[in-house]
């Protein structure tokens, strides 16, 4: 059976919550209040709390359940499997775009993506521990999806990159 | 995959949660065991199946579709 082994203990997950609301309330008091102290300063501290918002719904993402039985790693292993790969394919498309039709590429856009698939999985993994979908407990016979999707986008990266340096003349 | 754990819990009284302490998993485990929607690894089966003083094959039983 596969399971994915967490290194953090349970009493992360609540300093993790604490710090992710935080730094979500600062995020928008940031964006309602929109003034500049300094050039550059609104970025800086735009990005550190983006990084501080991450940081803590990693620290949920990574930290053990009360009951952390073969259940729980069994639910958590099939929705990180699905959110990686969510991420990676999401990154991939907005690289594609910022590329081919010329969209001004944003770091933020990034931070987004990656916001969103830690939050999505916080809401499909308490509904999944309530619900147990069947699927996810589903012993898949060795099919390698996983690894023909991050296959091709490890194959698009490169394509894309050559095509930037082919492009832009890097 | 069958399985007889409400008839043996029955026969204890003890409820799904008294079980899963014993068992030291969660009450929503021992849940969806029972209601066959998860198939639990050999060491909960085992564990069960010495909880009730029975052998495995009595818990769990093969179906055709197995």
């Amino acid at each position: 059976m596969k399971r994915f082994v967490l290194f953090m203990d349970n009493k992360f997950n609540i300093p993790g919550l604490i710090v992710s609301v935080i730094a979500f309330v600062i995020l928008i008091i940031l964006h309602r209040l929109n003034y500049e102290y300094e050039a550059g300063w609104r970025d800086r501290i735009l990005i550190t709390n983006h990084v501080i918002l991450i940081l803590g719904l990693l620290s949920i993402m990574l930290s053990k359940e009360i009951y952390d039985d073969e259940r729980v790693q069994r639910i958590r292993y099939g929705l990180l499997k699905v959110c990686y790969s969510l991420t990676i394919c999401f990154i991939m498309a907005y690289l594609g775009i910022s590329t081919l039709d010329r969209v001004e590429f944003s770091i933020y856009i990034i931070l987004y993506i990656i916001e969103f698939v830690l939050i999505l999985y916080q809401v499909l993994f308490r509904i999944f521990l309530l619900v147990n979908p069947s699927w996810i407990f589903k012993e898949s016979k060795r099919s390698n999806s996983s690894f023909y999707l991050l296959f091709s986008c490890l194959l698009f990266m490169i394509g894309w990159l050559i095509y930037v340096v082919i492009q832009y003349k890097i | 995959m069958q399985n007889t754990i409400k008839i043996e819990r029955a026969k204890k009284n003890i409820t799904q949660s008294e079980l899963a302490k014993v068992l030291n998993v969660s009450r929503l485990t021992v849940h969806s065991i029972e209601v066959r929607k998860f198939n639990p690894s050999v060491i909960i089966a085992l564990k069960m199946a010495r909880y009730f003083n029975i052998a495995v094959e009595e818990l769990f039983m093969l179906e055709e579709t197995d």
